[in-house]
């Protein structure tokens, strides 16, 4: 018999709302070049910081259907460094990474018009969801 | 468990500054440093707005330039001096900036 655990969305909801609670206040949003780490728990390894986000001081609203909608994200007015765009991380205000997710202009969990990113520009995001598994 | 984001990279200087800071000297403090586990560090910085952002540097000097265009994205600052920058800066020191 194949396998087909599913829960409830109250149990997803309760899931989800743990992923603010790591968060926590004023965590970020970040953009990193290179391969991304096996887990959030794995350090970088040859990973360059392009771009920084600031959460809302409340990073997401109480999850809801079994979604989890993040709160306004301040736009990066300046990227801090020149490289291509492959994953992203969701970290606590001290940098502690919580989600890590995969960044590419199609088929990836973090969709951006364009992986090239230079220093400088102006990077912004409009919608950040994560919808909770087994449903 | 899917992660559903929408991002878009614009052109520097696209948005217009979203705060002031006029002539003279003002303070940016080191906030945090830590060692991002492969060779460079973390820099935390509190701008004098008290937004925080934080840079990934070999050594602190290589801050300015990362700094620099952020204070004018920022603030739409086109003309500063760093007057106090070191090597030896750590958590809780001051960068100290001079806007023309």
């Amino acid at each position: 018999m194949a396998l087909n655990m599913t829960y409830s969305a109250a149990v997803r909801n309760a899931q989800l709302d743990e992923i603010d609670t790591a968060v926590g206040a004023s965590g970020l949003l970040r953009i990193y070049s290179g391969t991304q780490p096996t887990d959030p728990d794995t350090a970088l390894s040859g990973n360059t910081l392009l771009a920084e986000l600031a959460l809302s001081a409340t990073a997401f609203g109480a999850a809801s259907g079994g979604t989890l909608t993040a709160n306004s994200i301040t736009d990066d007015s300046s990227a801090d460094a020149t490289g291509t765009a492959a994953w992203g991380t969701l970290t606590t205000s001290g940098g502690t990474r919580v989600v890590d997710f995969t960044v590419g202009t199609s088929g990836t969990d973090m969709t951006i018009d364009s992986t090239s990113i230079t220093a400088g520009q102006v990077v912004s995001c409009s919608s950040f969801v994560i919808t909770g598994g087994n449903a | 468990m899917k992660k559903q984001g929408i991002m878009t990279s614009l052109p520097a200087g696209s948005l217009a500054p979203i705060a002031s800071l006029g002539s003279g000297d003002h303070e940016l403090k080191i906030v945090q440093k830590e060692p991002d586990g492969d060779g460079n560090f973390y820099i935390y910085i509190e701008f004098p707005d008290g937004f925080r952002k934080t840079f990934q540097v070999l050594k602190i000097t290589d801050l300015t330039a990362k700094l620099a265009a952020n204070l004018k994205a920022r603030y739409g600052i086109e003309s500063l001096r760093f007057t106090r920058v070191s090597e030896k800066m750590d958590l809780g020191d001051i960068i100290l900036i001079n806007v023309q």
